[in-house]
């Protein structure tokens, strides 16, 4: 790989921690609280031992790759030809799904919070479009406009939580007593899955990565940071609204940024704060779109690597790219009729997806440790 | 310094998604009326809505309020949509919801309901309920000139906000109190004449009570010092006392608090609450001479003022028990002081509260005086 095609593990862990900002907002608050009632903002915490673990074992594995490799190579010479590409094809195929799942909530999310006459055909369209540009590219400007985004967004939730203190009571999460730690553990599971996707997805980006010291160290620190602010976040929430209006509500972080006055002046920031929402959304999208299509390539034995091509260039398997984006776009808009629809596939089916998707990793790792083939 | 041009360029290119700008949906703020009150009443099969505006300039007329009746809120908003010559009602900006009496009696859960899921109102916008009257009323004729509803609530709440008094409950508050304990406490209003110059203003009418969403009782305004102490605190109210001579003696209440301690049977049960008040008066106003004794005449004050606090605590924890309803939020003091045990109960707080022994203990202390009368006596 050339060196100007390389790119930094803060840089790749900073692709991570945005693009996990989509989902935890759209589904972290109110699914953890449904479980977890008023001691829901204990949950993300919760997972952290679980989600440290797995991020021990996910290093173990990508310890083994060598100069070059991703997720994916890794994936085929853990598992060896057949299953190695039926296990490509797996995520591939899962990805592209994931890409136009998320293309969907993000323009259910301009529906509901902005434009509640129009439709989520435009926006599905539109932002699939940029992902699948962002995909033709290189992964290096998609990491680094991650990394230069991500203080944008955290600045923003910093600030939206400082001022939302103002409103938040102490009844409203506490007190939490022992019979409140099953449901607090169960709550921990919309938050572990959304995250998992923040660990293991920009693994397929890898190969631009050089192997350095102490990954193990800062993918635990990335996970502490995260569970933080994803806490912080669900206090602010809850500790507005209380546990029963927080289930009640289709999109609690923006309806709280709506009741939010800054300086007794300025009001009804929901908007622009929805349309700052497009970066983790776009980049989510590019992410699984990106590592779709380089798991698809490489199932056809094409060398996945970014070489600078043009746009147009079809040669390498890069058609592939512009089918995936196309069947992205047609999944978005397929997908989920109305928010009902909508709704099954983000509680049940996404989740369930995402959690098979990040624990065939160590399954992977473990046969190909037991294989010796790593 | 790229960074910044970057960050800079995207919030530039950010902006019009909000739908200000290219997206056809942009509308021209002359072309829009700003809604700041909407009042809400009951009418046979229906709802009526009463919209008040925000005057244009300062000095202008307010533009003179709507009204409009359907099956429900949102089929009312619509006529009032067809009816209004503005090209646009804008309803982001609502500022009060008020409920009229009988819309209140017939019960609050579908318009709370209505604001939670609105992509409109705020969830913080406060609610008051019009006791004796329609909100209609209210809304088209309290205020004069420029004054409409809106100036006055806004004027009513910064009082309160200035005076450290309760102010008025939202919407978001009143549904989370509905559903955790199936009562809540909601500002009162009334329809009446201004002294000043005979116009019609939203006078002070105490608190409403609401069991179920549905209006169960009135608490005098009077009594909002025991509502406002039982829930935690209070201060910047006046109350009226009679001294040695049967004089009127006013008492302005500085500061005020209250702990509400849960008294436990060995096998767990609750037994009872210990209700212990502190508040700390001024003299404000007095008819006292000189030459009394001032020191007497202290003590036999604060003993008044411990007595009429105790009086109007025991009002509204006497209503608790018998609408079998904790309205006050009773039950967030105690589970925070007793958490475990808390959960062990069988029963919500305000069934228990029939049952359980509550002892009332208020402590009173006269700061000073503003009356040279008293302070002058060296």
């Amino acid at each position: 790989m050339k060196d100007t095609e390389r790119f930094s593990r803060r840089q790749l862990l900073s692709l991570g921690a945005a693009a996990v900002l989509s989902p935890a907002l759209r589904l972290y608050p109110a699914a953890s609280v449904r479980l977890a009632g008023r001691g829901a903002w204990l949950s993300a915490l919760c997972c952290l031992p679980p989600l440290m673990l797995y991020a021990w074992l996910y290093c173990r594995f990508t310890a083994a790759r060598r100069e070059g490799e991703g997720l994916g190579e890794l994936t085929l010479r853990a598992l060896g030809g057949k299953l190695g590409r039926a296990a490509l094809l797996l995520y591939g195929l899962w990805l592209l799904l994931y890409a136009g799942f998320v293309l969907r909530a993000a323009a259910e999310r301009f529906v509901v919070a902005i434009f509640p006459d129009s439709g989520p055909g435009f926006f599905v369209l539109t932002l699939g479009l940029a992902a699948l540009l962002a995909s033709l590219g290189s992964p290096r400007a998609l990491v680094r406009t991650a990394r230069m985004l991500l203080p944008v967004l955290l600045g923003v939730i910093v600030l939206l939580l400082l001022f939302s203190l103002r409103q938040a009571e102490l009844t409203n999460l506490l007190p939490l007593t022992e019979e409140d730690a099953v449901p607090v553990l169960l709550g921990a599971l919309p938050v572990g899955q959304v995250l998992l996707l923040g660990l293991y997805a920009p693994g397929f980006l890898l190969g631009g990565v050089e192997q350095r010291e102490g990954e193990l160290r800062a993918r635990w620190l990335w996970l502490l940071g995260l569970c933080l602010l994803l806490s912080a976040l669900c206090a602010a929430v809850l500790g507005c609204f209380g546990a029963e209006i927080t289930t009640r509500l289709s999109l609690p972080f923006f309806t709280l940024v709506r009741n939010l006055v800054f300086f007794r002046t300025l009001e009804r920031l929901e908007a622009p704060v929805v349309s700052l929402w497009l970066i983790p959304d776009f980049l989510l999208a590019s992410l699984s779109l990106f590592c779709a299509q380089l798991c698809l390539r490489l199932l056809l034995g094409a060398g996945p690597a970014y070489r600078g091509e043009a746009l147009t260039d079809m040669r390498r398997g890069r058609w592939l790219i512009w089918l995936g984006g196309a069947a992205a776009i047609a999944a978005g808009l397929l997908m989920a009729p109305n928010a009902r629809a909508l709704a099954l596939w983000s509680e049940r089916i996404i989740p369930i997806g995402q959690t098979a998707a990040a624990g065939l990793i160590p399954i992977i790792y473990m046969v190909g440790k037991s294989k010796k083939r790593l | 310094m790229k960074k910044i041009a970057l960050y800079s360029f995207l919030f530039f290119f950010l902006l019009p998604l909000c739908g200000c700008g290219v997206s056809g949906q942009h509308r021209e703020v002359e072309q829009m009326q700003i809604i700041q009150t909407v009042g809400v009443d009951y009418t046979p099969g229906g709802v009526r809505l009463s919209l008040a505006a925000a005057a244009e300039a300062d000095g202008q007329e307010t533009p003179p309020p709507l009204t409009g009746t359907g099956r429900n809120y949102t089929a009312a908003l619509d006529r009032i949509r067809e009816s209004s010559v503005e090209e646009e009602l804008f309803l982001g900006h609502v500022q009060n919801l008020l409920v009229g009496q009988e819309a209140a009696e017939h019960g609050l859960e579908d318009l709370l309901g209505t604001v939670c899921r609105s992509a409109d109102l705020r969830l913080d916008m406060p609610l008051y309920i019009v006791r004796g009257g329609s909100a209609e009323e209210m809304v088209l004729g309290a205020g004069s000139g420029s004054r409409g509803i809106t100036e006055i609530l806004q004027a009513t709440d910064s009082r309160s906000e200035r005076r450290q008094a309760a102010q008025s409950e939202t919407s978001a508050a009143l549904l989370r109190s509905l559903s955790r304990r199936g009562g809540a406490l909601a500002k009162a209003l009334r329809y009446e004449s201004a002294a000043e110059d005979g116009g019609k203003t939203a006078a002070d009418a105490g608190l409403a009570v609401l069991a179920d969403g549905v209006l169960a009782a009135w608490i005098e305004p009077e009594d909002a010092i025991g509502v406002e102490l039982l829930r935690g605190g209070t201060a910047g109210r006046e109350l009226s006392v009679l001294d040695l001579g049967g004089l009127p003696v006013t008492l302005a209440l500085q500061r005020g608090e209250s702990r509400v301690l849960p008294v436990w049977n060995e096998d767990g049960s609750l037994r009872g609450l210990d209700v212990l008040a502190q508040v700390r008066a001024a003299v404000l106003e007095t008819a006292a001479e000189s030459g009394e004794d001032l020191d007497h005449y202290e003590d036999y004050l604060t003993a008044q003022l411990e007595s009429a606090v105790s009086e109007r605590i025991g009002r509204i924890l006497r209503l608790e028990r018998q609408l079998k309803l904790d309205f006050l939020a009773l039950d967030e003091r105690v589970s925070l002081s007793s958490p475990e045990r808390w959960q062990a109960l069988d029963a919500p707080l305000g069934e228990l509260l029939g049952s359980l022994e509550i002892s009332i203990t208020v402590r009173g202390e006269l700061l000073h005086s503003y009356d040279s009368t008293m302070d002058g006596r060296g």
